[in-house]
């Protein structure tokens, strides 16, 4: 169904190509709206080549500045340029970058086929360009008929296709996994990853910590409009390995672990979590205190304790 | 520029709106022909182009031209096309002209339609009855420039608006009651005030009704008309241009 992945045409010579620069930086982006401040002053940069994960809880902030990226909100200070210029400076934004923002953006009575035709016109493209990207997310079959018949999952996959049409080198997608079933998902994360591997820059928010964990190669992480941290997965998760010890009375154990000054941290599925401390240390613990351990083992940090952690302890 | 007309172009050719208004032209403009030829002004032996059934096809662009620049913009907003669009040409002016020389052509060719459409059924009617009817061929084509260029400056009036307004319905319904209530009711009410008005304006740039006198003079009447274009085209731009789109 979702056929062969292949480069278009690509308009080479428009390229603005600077090799190791980032494909996209934010300077101290802070958006309010009357009293709430939604994105306060955020900076990050997104390098080419890189799937980079924009990763945040639900209201933290993500899609308005990925709309400040894009010149659809206006920042109340900061900046943020594409490809070293501004967006709105772009010569040819279409050929620059390619965003899916909205699971509908399209008229409902218009088709998947007149809709990029739009879209091509628009940006001086060919009906034959058109018919490629069609073809790349799998919507050839479907191109004819209204769009406002499509399932969500055929909606996602025309906003990439609309995307996807001036070969651009940066994408920027607002929860592109939103909809799609199990093996759209994969389909969507192979994509991403040869997108990148050409060279090209992805980003791509979502509050799934799992599915950026597949995903993404590096991730900036807000919360409540402020950057939490912004790395490598592997540096998010490293150093990362903490002791799981639990047991069928959960609140003696908890107590033997405070009176010996440790510092458990119950996690969600009725268990504590230790740094850094020795395995018999806390057996010997148990023991005094006549508490049965249902287990007691090392586990490597994921992606997810690494992200509870940071976001941990920040009031809303 | 040109791209941004072209996409527009096709934005109004792939779905059935424009037809739909189109549609209301026809079916307007007939009707009230109809409704103008039964009633008791009608005089037997007359010049085609000084009938009161080209009022009728008036009447029918300027609502149909209205809506059709309203949803111009509104369509966007609602279905959120509107975000492509912008992506696409980043530069909101410019998107704000390339639709009003979409809606405009489009305006133009309503009016066209009505104008056949009331010529057409004024022909039929006195034929039937045989009843003597001259044409003064230039006459009727002025008539007929002056029906395009009020369609132009409703349909470009809508587009203001919708950017503006924003909401598809509220814009809508708004521009209707305002136009075909309101503007009667301040004409009721303040006379003096009233003929400085869109819809006042654009009946004495028409010049049909030259016996009235709460209208201004037909040349007045069309600098005053292109006024008020001016001044919806330029708050619904300056709208958009400073709206978050979010």
């Amino acid at each position: 169904m979702m056929s062969t992945i292949e480069a278009g045409p690509g308009p080479a010579d428009l390229r603005h190509e600077a090799p190791g620069s980032p494909a996209i930086v934010a300077r101290g982006l802070t958006k309010r709206f009357g009293a709430v401040t939604a994105v306060d002053d955020l900076s990050f940069e997104v390098r080419p080549g890189r799937v980079t994960g924009f990763l945040g809880p639900n209201g933290a902030g993500k899609s308005t500045t990925l709309r400040m990226l894009l010149a659809l909100v206006k920042p109340t200070s900061g900046s943020a340029t594409v490809l070293g210029l501004p967006y709105t400076s772009l010569a040819q934004p279409t050929l620059a970058v390619g965003a899916v923002l909205e699971v509908q953006s399209f008229h409902p009575l218009r088709s998947g086929r007149n809709h990029l035709r739009v879209l091509a016109a628009a940006a001086g493209l060919t009906d034959a360009r058109v018919g490629e990207v069609l073809d790349q997310v799998g919507l050839t079959d479907a191109a004819d008929r209204k769009a406002g018949g499509y399932s969500l999952g055929m909606r996602q996959r025309l906003g990439l296709a609309g995307a996807l049409l001036g070969d651009p080198q940066v994408l920027i997608l607002d929860e592109p996994a939103n909809g799609l079933d199990p093996q759209g998902i994969r389909w969507l994360r192979e994509f991403l990853q040869w997108f990148a591997g050409r060279g090209n820059a992805v980003l791509v928010s979502s509050h799934l910590l799992s599915e950026m964990a597949l995903m993404a190669d590096d991730v900036i992480v807000i919360d409540h409009g402020r950057l939490i941290r912004q790395g490598t997965v592997t540096e998010l998760t490293a150093g990362g390995s903490h002791l799981r010890v639990a047991s069928p009375d959960h609140e003696g154990l908890g107590r033997a672990l405070i009176a010996a000054g440790l510092e458990p941290r119950a996690d969600h599925e009725g268990g504590y979590l230790l740094e850094s401390a020795d395995p018999e240390r806390i057996g010997r613990i148990a023991l005094q205190a006549g508490v049965a351990l249902s287990q007691l083992s090392n586990e490597e940090t994921s992606l997810e304790d690494a992200f509870l952690e940071m976001t941990e302890g920040i009031g809303r | 520029m040109r791209t941004a007309i072209k996409s527009e172009f096709r934005k109004l050719m792939t779905t059935r709106t424009v037809w739909g208004l189109l549609a209301g032209v026809v079916v307007l403009t007939g009707l009230g022909a109809w409704g103008t030829l039964l009633g008791p002004n009608t005089v037997p032996g007359a010049a085609l182009e000084t009938l009161p059934l080209f009022i009728a096809a008036i009447v029918a662009v300027t609502v149909m031209a209205l809506v059709l620049g309203v949803r111009t913009y509104t369509d966007e907003a609602r279905h959120g096309s509107i975000v492509p669009t912008l992506l696409a040409t980043p530069e909101r002016r410019r998107v704000i002209a390339a639709k009003l020389v979409v809606v405009a052509g489009a305006a133009a060719v309503f009016a066209v339609v009505a104008a056949v459409v009331g010529a057409g059924f004024g022909a039929i009617w006195f034929a039937a009855h045989g009843t003597a009817l001259t044409v003064g061929v230039g006459a009727l084509a002025l008539l007929v420039a002056k029906i395009v260029l009020i369609a132009m400056a409703w349909s470009m009036i809508g587009l203001g608006v919708g950017s503006a307004v924003g909401h598809q319905v509220a814009a809508i319904v708004g521009s209707l009651i305002y136009l075909l209530v309101v503007e009667d009711l301040i004409g009721a009410l303040l006379p003096g005030v009233a003929k400085f008005l869109p819809s006042n304006a654009a009946d004495s740039a028409v010049g049909l009704w030259a016996s009235d006198a709460n209208l201004l003079a037909p040349a007045l009447g069309a600098l005053l008309l292109a006024a008020w274009v001016t001044a919806f085209v330029v708050a619904g731009a300056s709208r958009l241009q400073h709206r978050d789109i979010s």
